[in-house]
């Protein structure tokens, strides 16, 4: 496959560089290799047209719910004091949807994992809240009400490691609509190996605390997941999902 | 010893070790077994670009071959962004040479070579902007000043994860 790289776009320059700089799978090895960063896949992007599809893949393919949430309008994520965060989202425009799918179409592995998991005392936030009380009735009618409103159909794993939804038939609900027969679920919280990262069982004066939180967490999922159609948890992809997560976790601001 | 023939009609013998770095050639030398008179035809190749591939395959031909199913190599191999030293005095040559390598390791499919080629060219393309990578390389701006202005701030976001 190659991407449409116009004669215009290389009038003059070396045929091997525009051979190199069109072909789908040597660019794609370009952009993908670690060595650009963010900002200059962002570059990438706008270079011209041939090369923002590779560049916006590479940029969305492992994104986090809140990266997509992005694309709304008016978006407002307040920390509460309890831990758990809520959304708040404008009107939402048919545009703004056909933006939404623009970049979701993209994601191949959705971090919808708590990503402060790093910060212990705020182990309960809850990255992915979606019901009625966190978001207003239309909002969820209209992620609900369509799977193919999310269109994340090139959607490989989704990665979950916070605590499910307050209501197991809501989370499993949600995820129902979401993810496609394809795509693999994980959870850490089905883990038996699985501890919060900064907690050790010796030393840690709140460690029957943070079991008790771990089984509840796990008998939720075990819940969840006999409701998902199609979940499969796969040891091997959750232990390299794991590894890949820690290096890449950042604190939320 | 193998015998190898470029576009421009130039033959080369090479060491079959230093051949089988290409896994082209490597199942192309399958075909004809230990014919050492046939000779090999890479069409897609001129003798100075050949020249220098082999002198890379010459290099690291005791090097562990990468299997062809080993996606997890292959992942390690191109998250490593480092260029050896020898591999940085040997890809330090005119762009145009460095493409044609590229093209090269690609039709022959010699994966190391290859990501040392997108390697250099992803190090000319970081931290530049955009009009610097077009400049760079001579690409048009097909986006309009909007469109532009629309992809740059729906992924500002990205700019600080």
């Amino acid at each position: 496959m190659e991407l449409v790289a116009s004669p215009q776009s290389f009038p003059t320059f070396l045929a091997a560089a525009a051979q190199v700089l069109s072909t789908y799978d040597i660019f794609e090895r370009i952009v993908c290799l670690d060595v650009l960063d963010r900002q200059d896949m962002i570059n990438c992007a706008v270079v011209c047209r041939s090369w923002s599809d590779l560049a916006l893949n590479g940029l969305w393919s492992h994104s986090s719910f809140d990266d997509l949430l992005h694309i709304f309008p008016s978006i407002a994520k307040t920390h509460k004091q309890d831990g758990e965060l809520e959304w708040s989202i404008g009107n939402i425009s048919i545009a703004h949807w056909d933006r939404f799918l623009h970049y979701s179409k993209r994601v191949n592995t959705l971090e919808a994992t708590c990503s402060d998991r790093l910060n212990h005392s705020r182990l309960t936030n809850l990255h992915l809240q979606i019901n009625a009380s966190t978001w207003p009735d239309e909002t969820v009618d209209a992620l609900l009400s369509s799977a193919e409103t999310y269109e994340l159909d090139s959607l490989d794993v989704l990665s979950l490691s916070a605590s499910p939804m307050s209501s197991v038939d809501d989370t499993a609900l949600y995820l129902n609509h979401m993810i496609p027969s394809s795509a693999k679920l994980i959870t850490d919280a089905l883990d038996e190996e699985c501890l919060p990262l900064g907690s050790t069982p010796e030393g840690n004066e709140n460690h029957a605390e943070d079991v008790k939180e771990m089984e509840d967490r796990k008998a939720k999922w075990s819940e969840v997941c006999k409701r998902v159609k199609g979940f499969r948890r796969v040891q091997a992809v959750l232990a390299k999902h794991r590894a890949q997560s820690r290096a890449d976790m950042r604190l939320p601001n | 010893m193998v015998i190898i023939r470029t576009a421009d009609k130039e033959k080369f013998t090479v060491d079959r070790d230093v051949a089988e770095c290409s896994v082209l050639l490597k199942n192309l030398l399958e075909d004809v077994g230990e014919n050492e008179e046939e000779e090999i035809p890479v069409q897609n190749i001129n003798s100075s670009v050949f020249r220098k591939v082999l002198e890379w395959c010459e290099h690291h031909k005791n090097d562990p071959r990468p299997a062809s199913d080993d996606s997890a190599a292959e992942e390690s191999r191109r998250r490593t962004t480092d260029i050896s030293e020898w591999d940085q005095k040997f890809i330090a040559v005119d762009q145009e040479m460095l493409f044609e390598i590229i093209l090269a390791a690609n039709y022959l499919d010699i994966k190391p070579l290859l990501d040392v080629g997108c390697k250099t060219v992803a190090n000319m393309i970081k931290g530049k902007t955009p009009e610097e990578i077009r400049k760079l390389f001579n690409i048009t701006n097909d986006f309009t000043p909007e469109e532009e202005a629309q992809i740059r701030r729906e992924n500002e976001w990205a700019e600080d994860r």
